[in-house]
């Protein structure tokens, strides 16, 4: 199968396009993400090629930009609405926990809301406390609602457009720093079900489970350990609701020990949820305690000498790994 | 509202909602019914008024206080019973209750628990009847507590700016929760926000269904004609408190006063017999009428069975 190199950038575009092609159902909304075509550019040629109809600007209104796609996804579109910075989050969750993921079960099925809400988070950029975080645990709470967090353009291209496609709100979060990134993904089309992890490297002392950029991280440590000798699997859930448990508890079946890494407050977080999942399926085959490796809980500062000390990365997993591996 | 025949539904339509509410209000005292409860006594002329207005293809979005709003966009009334006494008959199988009552059939979409929750969903409605080019509208019961409600203000800047079809309804009752309007609102009247949308903004009497019914009416030919949306105050009193067993004692005597003197049936009902569409008689039999549905619904409903584990784990996920 032909292969091309594209940006994670790239990748989220081109399912837009892709998807807003084969279904004329499929809208696009939110700030700036018309005319100027995102802050990130990730919507760039939607409204030439679409018109103002299927894809144009909000106000600056998170909180309506979500309910008017609750509203417009209950009379049959597919809106995907873009919430330009996940620190801004806080303005959308009524709307998401009591309209959005409550209305398909709670009216038993007498609509459907099938919506996507993309979003970017992610520090390292000295965005500061406002541009900055990864709030995914807020809505990781949330039944009903998946939420989609990909590392490799392939990934992000792939699960975008099932997200598009599925028939339930689903949160589909970028990452900042990774939108340069490139990787390869197949020319023809092809989707990703969502609810599926991925074995980004095969390991046998210790497994990674890495969340979103910190893929990449782990990836980078695992490579450097290996020179020394220690062998790790590097998983990545990509979709965190629903948690494919069956490809994270195979590797630690397999390996005995878990890290856990996630760049986000580290109480409450979904690495914590991770780990006691862990803990209950696969209890009698844990060698060590289970690990985690987060940012603490303190907001995250703008300098960059307290940004790095904020955030979570490679020597940081080196370090945890090695403490699992001496256990 | 334009011929003899449907003024006399609207007048079963507002007994229906009286004696619904007097139902469930004593059932709730007397612990049969589960959950909280606040009733549309009193304010029964704003949903069947403004329902009457709506086509059977349009939604409404309503709010926790919502039966008046639910019969008046047509919403099966036996459901509606079987729901509030959380049986597996009841439009969402016991899940919902009152205050999230629905009717997908009717377009009655839905009750909702979060005071100004509705609003932006609302003019999504519209968003996504204005983009699949249809002549559908939206119309959202508010309350003027919910006026305060960040997200109204959104929903409203945001369909005027766009020219979404949605109808503003707010139902100002003078009392948000338990505090008095002016103690906690800007404005006196709400309708005066409108000039801040760029929308109309009227002020009905929400008592006079016939008042309720034209306002509506002018505001979904607007909407239609896809000029965009309309704010409409109709001014009401709240015969039930904020919910059943709020005894109203912060009421003052004149709140009551113009609440009995104001009751949206005995006014319409004058209006009938004046104008010869019904004798007193005729009247009499549709008040009793209706108090048998309703009555007969919640004792055969009564019966029905509950819902179990199947209905529970049912539509956890759409397919």
């Amino acid at each position: 199968m032909e292969k091309r190199k594209i940006t994670y950038r790239e990748a989220v575009n081109q399912a837009l396009h892709e998807e807003m092609e084969r279904d004329e159902k499929v809208i696009c909304f939110g700030e700036d993400v018309a005319s100027y075509q995102g802050v990130f550019k990730v919507t760039e040629g939607l409204l030439s090629k679409f018109g103002n109809d299927r894809c144009f600007d909000t106000p600056i209104a998170e909180s309506a930009i979500v309910g008017t796609a609750v509203g417009a996804a209950v009379t049959g579109l597919r809106p995907v609405i873009e919430i330009m910075f996940m620190d801004w989050i806080g303005l959308t969750v009524d709307c998401l926990v009591n309209q959005a993921s409550m209305m398909h079960y709670l009216w038993d099925g007498a609509v459907t809301v099938p919506m996507v809400l993309r979003t970017q988070g992610g520090a390292g950029s000295s965005g500061c406390c406002h541009h900055t975080k990864s709030m995914e645990a807020w809505l990781y709470h949330i039944p009903h609602m998946k939420i989609v967090m990909p590392s490799t353009p392939y990934d992000a291209k792939g699960l975008l457009k099932a997200s598009i496609r599925d028939n339930n709100p689903v949160v589909f979060i970028e990452q900042k720093l990774l939108y340069a990134t490139t990787g390869e993904v197949p020319a023809d089309e092809y989707l990703i079900d969502i609810g599926t992890a991925d074995v980004k490297k095969e390991g046998s002392d210790v497994t990674i489970v890495a969340i979103s950029k910190m893929v990449q991280e782990a990836l980078e440590a695992s490579n450097e350990l290996e020179k020394e000798g220690i062998s790790s699997e590097v998983v990545d859930p990509r979709t965190l609701k629903p948690l494919d448990m069956e490809t994270i508890g195979n590797s630690v079946r397999k390996t005995g020990k878990v890290l856990i890494v996630n760049e986000a407050f580290r109480t409450g977080s979904v690495a914590s949820d991770i780990g006691i999942q862990i803990q209950e399926e696969c209890f009698d085959y844990l060698d060590a305690p289970i690990l985690r490796v987060t940012a603490p809980d303190v907001q995250p500062p703008y300098a960059k000498s307290l940004e790095n000390l904020w955030l979570p990365g490679k020597d940081t997993i080196k370090e945890k790994v090695k403490e699992l591996v001496s256990k | 509202m334009e011929t003899n025949e449907e003024m006399v539904e609207v007048y079963r339509r507002l007994w229906l909602a009286r004696h619904h509410d007097l139902l469930v209000e004593d059932w709730k005292l007397k612990g049969k019914i589960l959950g909280s409860m606040q009733t549309t006594v009193g304010q029964e002329a704003i949903g069947i008024g403004a329902g009457a207005a709506l086509r059977k293809d349009d939604f409404i979005m309503s709010t926790h206080r919502n039966r008046s709003h639910m019969i008046g966009k047509g919403a099966d009334i036996y459901k509606m019973a079987a729901e509030i006494l959380g049986k597996k008959t009841g439009c969402a199988k016991g899940k919902a209750g009152q205050m999230l009552l629905v009717d997908g059939e009717v377009g009655a979409l839905g009750g909702c628990g979060i005071v100004g929750g509705g609003t932006t969903v609302a003019a999504g409605y519209a968003m996504g009847f204005k983009i699949q080019k249809t002549d559908r509208v939206a119309l959202t019961y508010f309350g003027e507590g919910a006026s305060s409600e960040g997200s109204t203000h959104e929903a409203m800047n945001f369909a005027s700016a766009k020219k979404y079809p949605v109808i503003f309804l707010c139902e100002n009752n003078g009392y948000c929760l338990t505090v008095a309007q002016m103690e906690v609102t800007s404005v006196k009247d709400i309708a005066d926000r409108a000039q801040g949308y760029g929308m109309p903004g009227v002020i009905v009497d929400g008592t006079d269904v016939m008042a309720v019914y034209e306002a509506t009416k002018a505001a979904v030919e607007r909407a239609r004609r896809g000029d965009g949306p309309s704010l409409i105050e109709a001014k009401t009193w709240r015969w039930g408190g904020s919910d059943v067993g709020d005894k109203n004692e912060y009421y003052p005597e004149q709140y009551w006063k113009d609440a009995k003197n104001n009751d949206p049936i005995i006014k319409f009902e004058k209006v009938l017999i004046e104008k010869l569409i019904l004798t007193e008689s005729q009247a009499k039999a549709i008040e009793k009428q209706t108090k048998e549905t309703i009555d007969d619904a919640y004792s055969q409903a009564g019966k029905d069975p509950e819902s179990g584990a199947d209905e529970f784990w049912s539509n956890v996920w759409a397919v």
